[in-house]
């Protein structure tokens, strides 16, 4: 018994609309929230007060982790994802020490990339004669080994009495170079005048 | 305007890099850099900044446009304008710099050169055919200016 073509459209119309939609929901949400792909099972462990250092290939400490709390939730082929509470990352980078805390941190690929969400807040030292230099904003994305940072949300960064507004920033050894993008508005106290 | 001496310097633009190692800010795209009533546009702007803050701009456009500036005269509400290829503002000595395709206009008066100098602090501006004043600018232009007798505002003749 063939059915009408007029009974079946409906129904595709409503399969292919939900499609879209799914689609859109998928391709709209940030880069950060698509990652990791596979839903997270559940947690093989957890530690609560923990301190995590890495080391390089020289030996000398990469970074610090400290954390309230990890939870580490396994993954076949590198998408395993490990969750810290109120992580607090120190790193030395170019001489310079850098350190960051935020209200929780997902690890992946073995912590080759960590991003903090909630209050993230990086103050990194500056070299003799220098002001240090605070960065606020709500995500901040880090590749430790790489020296690397980026933050897609609204950001400040301060320096001395410079003060730095952007709708985003990609950070290269770890501020050794800083890209700020959207209407960005830089606000600098003037130098000193000639004494005439 | 001496009251702008006072104010921080605000820059906006599309796109910012900040090199810790050169101590530059290269502010790209839209920019406009605000301090009172001084105000330079252009497409690229890179600043050097020292230790306590602001030093030194200097803007470009893109293209065959120009960077503009623009600032009130002390005490009025004209205002000194000028554009050229290349700005350079330095927060120290307080002078703009205008090279190639420069041109002031302050008041009636219009100076058109190679090259113009205009000191802030006292507001005067020295034009030339080449920085520096020696020897013929590039395009070998000559320096134009129309200097309005004092007192009266209509336009004369330019002079040669």
């Amino acid at each position: 018994m063939a059915i009408p073509a007029h009974r079946i459209y409906p129904v595709v119309a409503l399969a292919l609309l939900a499609g879209a939609t799914l689609w859109l929901e998928r391709v709209s949400a940030p880069e950060e929230a698509r990652t990791p792909v596979v839903e997270r099972g559940k947690a093989d462990f957890s530690a609560d007060g923990t301190r995590l250092v890495s080391f390089g290939a020289d030996g000398r400490q990469r970074y610090e982790l400290l954390a309230e709390r990890i939870t580490h939730y396994p993954g076949a082929n590198g998408t395993d994802i490990t969750e810290f509470t109120r992580p607090r990352l120190t790193q030395t980078a170019e001489g310079r020490l850098l350190h960051l805390v935020a209200d929780s941190g997902e690890a992946y690929r073995e912590g080759e990339e960590i991003l903090f969400t909630g209050k993230v807040r990086v103050r990194r030292s500056g070299i003799p004669g220098e002001p240090e230099a605070v960065f606020v904003s709500d995500t901040l994305t880090v590749w430790p080994d790489d020296e690397r940072a980026r933050s897609r949300t609204p950001v400040v960064l301060t320096r001395g009495d410079t003060v730095i507004r952007a709708s985003g920033m990609q950070a290269d050894n770890i501020f050794g170079t800083l890209q700020f993008d959207g209407r960005v508005n830089a606000t600098m106290p003037r130098s000193g005048r000639n004494t005439p | 305007e001496p009251a702008d001496r006072e104010q921080p310097v605000n820059i906006e633009a599309n796109h910012v890099t900040v090199d810790d190692r050169s101590k530059t800010h290269v502010f790209e795209g839209d920019v406009i850099l605000t301090q009172g009533s001084l105000q330079i546009r252009g497409d690229k702007l890179v600043v050097t900044q020292g230790a306590d803050g602001f030093q030194q701009g200097v803007a470009t456009a893109g293209g065959n446009r120009l960077a503009t500036f623009r600032q009130r005269r002390a005490g009025t509400n004209e205002y000194v304008e000028g554009e050229a290829e290349r700005i350079e503002y330095d927060s120290r000595t307080e002078r703009a710099k205008l090279f190639n395709r420069a041109y002031v206009k302050s008041g009636g008066d219009e100076v058109r050169g190679s090259y113009i100098e205009y000191d802030a602090l006292s507001e005067n501006y020295l034009v030339s055919n080449a920085p520096g004043g020696a020897g013929p600018a590039a395009g070998g232009g000559r320096v134009r200016a129309v200097i309005q007798p004092k007192g009266s505002s209509a336009p004369a003749a330019p002079a040669q």
